[in-house]
């Protein structure tokens, strides 16, 4: 039997997840892009465009991890890493096929179960 | 839920919150701050474009500057005291090096004087000397320089100064001073719309740019996002104590659940 309560939220949550998480790592590789052709933090231009527009974005990711992460039974630490991964370049990929790999895993227990 | 709530793990996670929520509302109130200033630029930016007001109604002799005066354009009709004109060096002006060519006006309204940076000079041994008969000078206006030392040789007749620092000129020149001076845009003879007085040799120094704003709303946004994560985390305390009163509730439950089941069994056995 699966530890998870509700595994239909739970896929909904983890398809929310997954999207947030490739969207805020492609934000940010935008925002780096801005910034190196502008030549430098502060220089205003489209990244005084962009930058609140991937703020926005970090923020639905990190709704979304906390979303899945209530469901799943995530602790605060767990949570607050995966949100981290947001400000790395590359991370959120990385930490979208590890949850991705996790919660599947734990949804076909149940499943079976 | 309040039992809950005052565990040791939650309080200790709640003065963490009460941290971030102090911390993250400071930040908040920062980037409020910057985004106000950059507001400030922008109205600078707007001042400049109002239209050309006389320099008696904007500045009073030895009042303060005020706030919304930079790039104000001003009039002022008076004339040139050019025996007591002085040069403000080392200037650049389009990558040459050269000199401020700075000239008290005496303003006829007030009587006071008025710097008035009429122009730019690459020759410091060459200065053109200023019109004389009574001139009416449009420009923009500006606060007096920070103190800066003057260049230790200049090969000049006419004084150098280091900075245009009102504090120097108000002991150099006779009678009251303004507190500001005026880019010199353009400069006519008569008090009317006489004829305009070509500075030969000398070009004039454009204002200096207002900086430019445009920022404002992404640092309004960004205070805002730090409101946001804060309430966020509030939000996450808030659940994960609820998570923990639910499941403790569930805990509690079970083992009368049990009983309950067990019950029928124990009837029967009875019977």
């Amino acid at each position: 039997m699966s530890d998870i309560r509700d595994p239909g939220a739970t896929a909904r949550a983890l398809a929310f997840f997954k999207v947030m998480a490739v969207m805020s790592g492609l934000a940010l590789f935008v925002l780096i892009a801005i910034i190196i052709v502008n030549g430098g933090f502060g220089k205003g231009g489209a990244s005084a465009v962009w930058s609140p527009i991937h703020g926005l974005i970090y923020f639905t990711y990190v709704l979304s991890i906390a979303n899945l992460g209530f469901k799943v039974g995530w602790s605060l630490l767990k949570m607050v890493g995966i949100m981290l991964t947001g400000f790395v370049p590359l991370l959120p990929f990385w930490a979208e096929r590890r949850v991705a790999r996790e919660i599947e895993s734990r949804l076909a227990g149940s499943l079976v179960g | 839920m309040l039992r809950t709530a005052l565990k040791p793990r939650w309080l200790g996670l709640l003065a963490l919150l009460l941290v971030i929520l102090v911390s993250f509302t400071l930040l908040g109130l920062w980037q409020l701050s910057v985004a106000r200033d950059k507001g400030h630029a922008d109205a600078l930016a707007r001042i400049a474009r109002e239209p050309v007001a006389d320099v008696t109604t904007v500045l009073q002799p030895h009042g303060a500057f005020p706030g919304e005066g930079s790039g104000r354009l001003v009039r002022a009709t008076g004339t040139y005291a050019g025996a007591r004109q002085v040069l403000v060096a080392p200037r650049r002006l389009d990558g040459r090096d050269g000199a401020w060519v700075v000239t008290p006006l005496l303003v006829s309204r007030s009587g006071a004087t008025l710097p008035v940076v009429r122009g730019f000079v690459t020759d410091l041994s060459s200065v053109p000397p200023a019109p004389s008969g009574e001139v009416s000078v449009q420009g923009s206006l500006a606060p007096g320089e920070s103190p800066a030392d003057a260049p230790a040789t200049s090969g000049s007749s006419t004084p150098v100064l280091g900075a245009l620092d009102l504090s120097v000129l108000v002991n150099r020149w006779p009678g009251d001073l303004y507190n500001g001076f005026v880019f010199a845009v353009q400069e006519r003879a008569g008090s009317a719309q006489g004829a305009a007085v070509a500075p030969s040799s000398l070009e004039r120094v454009p204002p200096p740019p207002v900086a430019a704003g445009g920022l404002k709303w992404r640092n309004a946004a960004y205070a805002l996002q730090w409101w946001v994560f804060a309430a966020f985390a509030a939000y996450m305390w808030f659940r994960m104590v609820r998570d923990d009163a639910q499941q403790q509730e569930q805990e509690q439950q079970q083992p009368e659940q049990r009983r309950a089941d067990a019950a029928p069994e124990e009837r029967a056995v009875h019977e």
